[in-house]
């Protein structure tokens, strides 16, 4: 099985509701700036108004880090403004909502079951060259956590501008001194 | 306990350390001098002691001297013995603007070894391009690097600043193992490491070369 990091996002076009209008959204619209793309199985279903809730919660935290939300399932963008209309959690939801009907985006993500028409609850960090640089796949019931969403993201930004020539540094008082070890193979 | 109580046996040490050790001691040039201020009631400070006495033991050019914390402030003024354990490289008896603050144990042995490769002689070598450079700093800059003893990035981002003190009389670089002094941890909120501290202004995060490095200290006239 092949894994996504460092994959570049291909081409597509969708339609999608944002702020209660219809825009069309491609590619192109994902560039320039971090994005996640969060993939759900289908509006009008009870994870997943809490998982977006949770995410609309959060989305002044990720515009802060420079990043764009897509949220995206095999719905078309009728229904997702039906949904708007008919929840009050959905309605807040301030980040723009992709249709995917043909199951196009999902397919290209490998988060399509293809017998229900629907997607995995699949998460992806993209940076601002459309390429894969985090990603997680839950099976259908299990939800995600927005908090832990936003960690990855500002993880992934600090490791694209400082390099992975740093470690996360975790202070534990009283620890015994680390026994000496030489490694000087190439530097005298 | 009395400083010169401290032994001169490391149980960090193992023969093959000192086997791989005095491979690069029998290439020194000069002689050095580990000046060692300690609190004898620390243990982290008679850890360092006696690491240093080992060190010191395995070569006739490098030697190691054991101070009082009111001792180095009379005799090591220039030296900062607000963070003890505290060992700093002399040559000749004057100081190289090299020091640690804390132990040398875990990769932090790399940056102990080459300090006193590179102060001693031969030492690394280094481009005359950047050797030009450094001569003309005068601003006296303070270099901070707090480090974790077990990564390795930390490590080369000492060696580096280090180097760079061994060869500018200009530039002081100082290891800071980050654990012992959980106040600078809060002072400077440090969550990743290697953390450079340059004059106290200007922040680097992760190992830099040396151009990065001098870029930063250019703009101090």
């Amino acid at each position: 099985m092949q894994h996504m990091i460092n994959t570049k996002i291909e081409d597509f076009q969708v339609s999608a509701f944002s702020k209660g209008e219809f825009i069309e959204v491609t590619q192109e619209d994902l560039l320039g700036h971090w994005s996640v793309l969060f993939f759900y199985p289908a509006d009008f279903t009870f994870v997943c108004p809490t998982e977006l809730g949770d995410l609309a919660d959060h989305y002044e935290e990720f515009q802060k880090e420079g990043c764009e939300i897509y949220s995206i399932s095999e719905d078309t963008h009728f229904v997702h403004k039906a949904w708007a209309d008919a929840s009050d959690t959905i309605k807040k939801i301030q980040y723009v909502m992709l249709a995917d009907p043909a199951g196009a985006l999902a397919r290209q993500f490998g988060v399509l079951v293809e017998q229900e028409g629907q997607a995995l609850r699949g998460t992806f960090i993209l940076n601002p060259e459309g390429v894969v640089k985090a990603y997680e796949i839950h099976d259908m019931g299990i939800g995600r956590n927005a908090a832990e969403l936003l960690r990855k993201v500002q993880a992934a930004k600090f490791v694209e501008e400082h390099g992975d020539q740093v470690c996360p540094a975790k202070w534990q008082p009283g620890e015994e001194t680390l026994s000496p070890s030489l490694d000087l193979v190439g530097m005298l | 306990m009395d400083i010169n109580q401290i032994s001169s046996q490391s149980s960090l040490m193992t023969p093959e350390l000192e086997g791989q050790i005095g491979g690069v001691f029998g290439k020194l040039e000069g002689e050095v001098t580990l000046a060692c201020v300690v609190d004898p009631d620390d243990s982290k400070s008679v850890e360092m002691a006696e690491l240093a006495q080992h060190i010191s033991g395995l070569s006739d050019k490098v030697s190691c001297q054991l101070y009082s914390k009111e001792e180095a402030k009379e005799k090591l003024p220039e030296l900062d013995t607000s963070l003890l354990p505290a060992t700093a490289l002399y040559k000749g008896g004057a100081y190289t603007g090299i020091a640690f603050h804390g132990v040398t144990g875990g990769k932090e042995m790399n940056s102990l070894i080459f300090a006193i490769y590179n102060a001693a002689g031969p030492g690394q070598e280094m481009e005359k391009r950047m050797k030009k450079k450094l001569d003309k700093l005068s601003h006296k800059n303070e270099i901070k690097i707090f480090v974790s003893l077990s990564c390795h990035h930390c490590a080369q981002q000492v060696i580096t600043c280090q180097k760079m003190a061994a060869e500018c009389g200009a530039i002081e670089a100082r290891m800071i193992d980050a654990r012992l002094y959980p106040e600078l941890v809060e002072q400077y909120k440090i969550e990743r490491i290697p953390m450079t501290v340059i004059n106290e202004k200007e922040v680097l995060l992760g190992s830099k070369n040396m151009d990065e490095i001098y870029q930063i200290l250019r703009t101090y006239k």
